[in-house]
Order: C-alpha cells, then structure tokens, then sequence
C-alpha cells in the first residue's frame, strides 16, 4: 500500500531522496569554498601582486617646477606640458609612415629616424620635452594613420613668455628638470618639487577603470625676483642695438638698481642665448662672474673718499697737465692731452687722468685701500647667483705709489659690475653699501663708505660730468642724470694690455639730487683700438633712461617745457 | 494520530517557505550587492575617466595661458606697434610740466 502524503514513510524517502544531492551539493560548495579560501587568503599576496601587475599602472607624473615672477608678478619663466615620445620597437606597425611622421614632425633627418624605427630594442627614446602641440598632432596622426608603438609620456617644459629676456639670470634647466645655471641652479631644490604617484586600473583594453593617488607629490615652490621685467626689457633691447651698433662690441651688460634698497631691477647681458638651444657661454651673469678694470668710473669713488676726508674741494685748482711723473713713470691724459690749470669739478667732467692722480696722492696707499674695501671690492657682495667672484685689490704692503696713481683712474685693480654698481648705489643713497639683491627683502647695510655731505658733492660734480662733460651723450632732459664714463684696454695674461682689447662703462645715477636709479652699462670688444665710451656705454645709458620713460615707469623730475613751472 | 501527523506536515511547509523566503532575500541581496558593485565599478570608471580628461584640459589650459603671455609679452607688443608705424617718443618733440603737488 502505497504512503499517502504527510505520512512519516514518505517523508522519510524524500528526505533520504533529498540528502544525497544535498551532500553532493554541500561538498562541492566546501570545495568551492576551500578554493575560495586558498586563493583569496592563502594565497592572497601572490595572486594580488599577479592581478596588480596586469592590471594597475604605476605613473610617476613629474612635479611642475615653480615659476619664477618678476617683481610685478609677470611670469619670467614656467613650466608648460609636454610630452617625451619613446617607440616600442616590438611593436611597430608601418614603419615607413613612422619614419615620415618623425621627419615632418620632429625634425629629424631621414637616416636618424630610419635608425631609431628599426632598431631591435623593447624602448627607443624618439624625443624629449616636445612641444605639447607637436605632441598631440603625433598622437593624432599615428592614430589616424594605425600606427603602433609610439609611448607618450606627459612630461614639462621651460617656457619662457617674455622671451630670453633675463636668462643669463634666470639660468636653464636639464632634461632631467634639474638646474643647470642661474636662479635655476642655485634654487634648484625650491623650483623642483616632488614628483606625484598615480596608480591606474586597466581593463584588457587598456581603458582605465579606476585611478587613485599613492603619493599626491608637491608642485615646485614660486620664486618672486626684485627684477621689473619693463626695465630688464629696455636694458636687453639697449645692448643688443649696443651689440649691432658699436663697431667690434662683443658683448656688454646693463645693471639697474634702486640705490635705497639695493633691489636689482634689471640685470641684462648681451649677446641673449637663444632659450631653445642656449649657448653655455652665453648663459654665464658675467657681470658678476668675471672681472674688468673700471678705468675711469673709478675717478668719482676715489675723489668721494677724497671730499669725504676733507682733502680737496670741487672748485680747488689742480694742474691737469700731461704727463706727470710717479717716482720715475711718466702718467698720461687720454690721448696725452694737456689741461693746465683745471679745477677738480673741470677735471672730473673732462676725466682728467693726472688730477686724479693728485688727489689719490693726498689720499695716500693706506687710506685709498681703506676706502676701496669699505666701498666692497675685492670682496663678493652677495648676490643670488651661482659663481660670483670677489675681484681683485692686491693688500695694500704690496701697493707701491704707481698702484696708487694707476688706480686713481681704474687700473691695476679689477672689479667685477655687481661691485661697481653698489658702490655707485651707496654713493648715490648717501653713503650706505648695500648688499645688492635679486630676492625681495629689507635693504641690508654692509657699511658706510662716506658722508652723505661728501656723496651728494660728489653726486652734484657728477651731474655737471653729465650736463657739459664727458658724459653728455647720456644726458636726457627732465631727468637729471648724473655719472662717470671709462675706457680701460683690458691687459691678456702674457701680453699685456692691448690697444684692440677694451672695457668702455658709464656708471650713472637720476636724478642727481636723490637718485631713484643707478645704472650702469659695460661694453667690451677684443678688436677695435678705437673704441670709447663717450660713443658706446654712455649714450646707451641715455637711452635705456628713455626707454624707461617711454613705457612710463619715470617721469620728468624737471619741466622740459619753455612755460616752466605750472600750478 | 493524523492531527499530530497534519500538524508535523504543516510546520515542514512552513519550513520550506521560509528557507524559500530566505534564499530569495539572499538572492535578492547577493542581486543587490553584485548592481551596486557594478554601478560603483562604472562610476569609479568614470570617475577616473573625467580625472584623466580634467588633467589634459588643465595642461591644455596652461599652453593656451603660455600663448596669452607670450602674445602679451613686452618683445611680440613691440614688435606689432612697430608693424603699426608706432615708433617711440622723441624727447625733443615731447615737453613736460611739472606740476605743483609732485603731478607731472
């Protein structure tokens, strides 16, 4: 008899029915489960490590170096996206179109790029630091056209948006984005930053699934410069004309301060590198790095020490007759030109040599050479670039009274621009030497070099140098320049001086009465006997005088007009 | 006997709808659990997605800005005014006054 439903007999067989399945099923479910529990606990690190590396990129994005502003905020130099190219040789597709691609593209010769296409390597570096548009016209193309094997990597750039405008300052950077010259070089650690970490989730497409940060890195830091990039314009517009005009004039720079604080606003050289491919030489601040001898722009520090100890007085006649004798050397005026009886503010305006030679002798070696090195030569002054150097002034033992003559007119003593230029801005500032600067900061007092009474004769002589001397060609109405020019052949180590080796300068200030600006502009060449200052650094600090007034960073101090003064 | 029996019988159903009730849940769960991981899972594609887009429209940006500047620099403004015939002042053909209160 068959067990209805509900009986204990049937119950009994569909749990006996039930309970084999169910085994079969709950064994293979511990199976699965003890697999699960091999792979995904046992085994954990090793399966882990295995998806991560087919599945996860790890990107190491490069840090954005900092930019470097001028004194107005203006960006001088940063940093813009772009790309470094590499080739997978395995992976090549159309090789021929590839090789056309890279000719057009970037530039390379046909036989280079041939080389870099068919090499047998995994990775080929094509280029580095590529335009970022050039980049993606790559990128498109190769697409457009199927070719494979080409790796992009996001990379950055210098770019300069002024163009090379202080760049001998500034410096550049490697292809590692290291520093390699200037600011670059010396704040290298600063601008650089910390590269950012990114891992990626792929899927076999490579399409990215998920993106998180290992390590979020930290952009460069900014630097802010005491540069006003208006001014630094003018002055590298100045000496590259100085350089195609001025026949045989090899190279010259142009330093402009603010004499109260001892900010640097401009500091240009010439001839400019070109930023794309800068020529090493080219990128050396050889106003601060090299050395020259004044010649005569000295004149006006040895007779401020002169005034400042009471020794001689601006209308005191001196004899300015040509030559004088010192012990048995004969000293000569330029072109051994005779002035007879000259006062001191004549002598100074017409450079006489032999005036100058008068009053270092009432100085005297002991307190000329106090003089030379409380106005900081022979001494680095400080300044924020990489390879200053500290001039020379030999110890005064071994100064013999010819030193002292030679000096009194800027030989026999060589001084680097940066030196010439503060000691002119402490004149100009009443006395103060500053440590000249190119990072923002207090003004920072290295010393008294004289009197305020003194600096301001010494500023009013100087004046008058401008208005009816030597220094007229740097004259500007309204502006009241005042200044000393120089000519000093350069002596070569073995030859001596030489007529055809030249530094020309003029130091200047304005207005003379309470200079707002120092500025200070030297020319060298290696081929002319004939070159001057009177026709080369001295009208070139004119016109950078004008430029600046040109794009209104200055204004008369005097009326220009006949109707004078209004109210 | 039977009463006993019926009510054995009825508390196995109850059992069997319950465990069916609780499989479903589970289901349903699991369902639940799978759609919004796979929600997720596209979000967070998606989300890496536009993080990628962001950053090439940030390095666009920057080339674009570095083209201002470069436009707007004092160099490129020179040389355009002097396409235009401008040519800088001449202090010859230029006076100044200067006026009382430090004006000019």
């Amino acid at each position: 008899m068959r067990s209805g439903p509900g009986t204990s007999s049937s119950k009994g067989e569909a749990v006996n029915r039930a309970a084999l399945p169910f085994l079969v099923l709950a064994l293979g479910g511990l199976v699965v489960v003890g697999r699960l529990v091999q792979l995904q606990v046992v085994e954990h690190r090793r399966w882990s490590a295995l998806a991560q590396a087919i599945q996860e990129d790890r990107i190491e994005v490069p840090a954005r170096r900092g930019t470097i502003y001028d004194r107005n905020g203006v960006p001088l130099v940063y940093d813009v996206p772009a790309y470094e190219i590499a080739l997978d040789n395995t992976l090549v597709t159309k090789p021929e179109l590839l090789v056309d691609l890279l000719v057009k593209e970037l530039g390379l010769s046909r036989a280079e790029a041939r080389d870099k296409v068919y090499r047998q390597a995994y990775f080929t570096w094509l280029a580095r630091g590529v335009d970022y548009a050039v980049g993606k016209r790559i990128q498109g193309e190769a697409k457009a056209q199927g070719i494979r094997g080409l790796l992009f990597f996001d990379s950055w750039k210098r770019a300069y948006p002024q163009g090379p405008l202080a760049l001998a300052v500034l410096g550049v950077v490697g292809v590692d984005g290291h520093g390699l010259a200037g600011l670059e070089l010396l704040f290298d650690e600063r601008l650089a930053g910390r590269p950012r970490v990114v891992r990626l989730l792929r899927g076999p497409g490579g399409q990215v699934y998920d993106l998180w940060e290992e390590d979020p890195g930290a952009a460069g830091k900014d630097l802010r410069l005491t540069l006003d990039h208006r001014i630094q314009w003018v002055c590298e517009r100045e000496i590259a004309r100085g350089l195609a005009t001025y026949p045989g004039a090899d190279r010259g720079f142009a330093l402009v301060m603010d004499p109260r604080t001892g900010e640097v606003l401009a500091l240009a050289h010439g001839p400019a590198p070109d930023p794309n491919k800068p020529d090493p030489n080219l990128l050396i601040p050889w106003s601060v790095t090299h050395v020259f001898e004044p010649g005569s722009t000295f004149k006006a520090l040895v007779g401020l020490a002169a005034l400042d100890q009471g020794l001689i007085a601006p209308d005191e006649v001196f004899s300015g007759d040509s030559p004088i004798l010192v012990g048995r050397t004969p000293v000569k005026n330029a072109r051994g030109k005779s002035y007879g009886p000259i006062t001191f503010r004549r002598a100074m305006a017409e450079s006489v040599n032999t005036v100058l030679v008068q009053v270092a002798q009432r100085l005297g070696i002991e307190k000329t050479h106090a003089y030379l090195t409380r106005m900081g030569f022979g001494q680095k002054t400080g300044i924020e670039l990489p390879g200053e150097v500290a001039g020379i002034v030999n110890p005064k033992e071994k100064w013999t009274e010819l030193d002292l003559a030679v000096a009194s007119f800027g030989q026999g003593v060589a001084v680097t621009g940066i030196q010439l230029g503060a000691a002119y801005a402490a004149m100009a500032n009443g006395g103060t030497l500053l440590r000249p600067h190119l990072l923002p900061g207090p003004p920072e007092p290295r010393g008294r070099i004289a009197s305020p009474e003194a600096c301001r004769t010494m500023r009013e002589i100087l004046g008058y140098t401008v208005n009816v001397g030597t220094g007229t060609p740097a004259a500007v109405k309204g502006f009241n320049v005042g200044g000393k020019s120089g000519t000093a052949e350069m002596a070569v180590p073995g030859r001596g001086y030489l007529p055809d080796h030249v530094t020309t300068g003029m130091a200047a200030f304005f207005p003379w009465e309470a200079p707002e600006y120092t500025v200070l502009v030297i020319y060298q060449t290696t081929r002319n006997p004939e070159f001057w200052s009177g026709t080369t650094a001295v009208p070139s600090v004119g016109q950078i005088v004008r430029g600046m007034a040109n794009l209104g960073i200055i204004r008369p101090y005097e009326p220009t007009t006949a109707l004078g003064r209004s109210g | 006997m039977d009463r006993r029996g019926f009510s054995r019988g009825s508390l196995g159903w109850r059992e069997a709808a319950a465990a069916i009730a609780a499989g479903v849940l589970l289901a349903g769960l699991v369902f639940l659990y799978l759609w919004l991981g796979t929600v997720l899972a596209g979000l967070r594609a998606e989300r890496a997605r536009l993080v990628l887009a962001l950053e090439e429209l940030e390095r666009t940006r920057l080339e674009l800005a570095y083209q201002v500047d470069r436009a707007y620099s004092l160099e490129e403004l020179a040389l355009r005014a002097g396409a235009l015939g401008m040519v800088p002042f001449d202090e010859k053909r230029t006076r100044y006054l200067v006026l009382e209160g430090g004006g000019r």
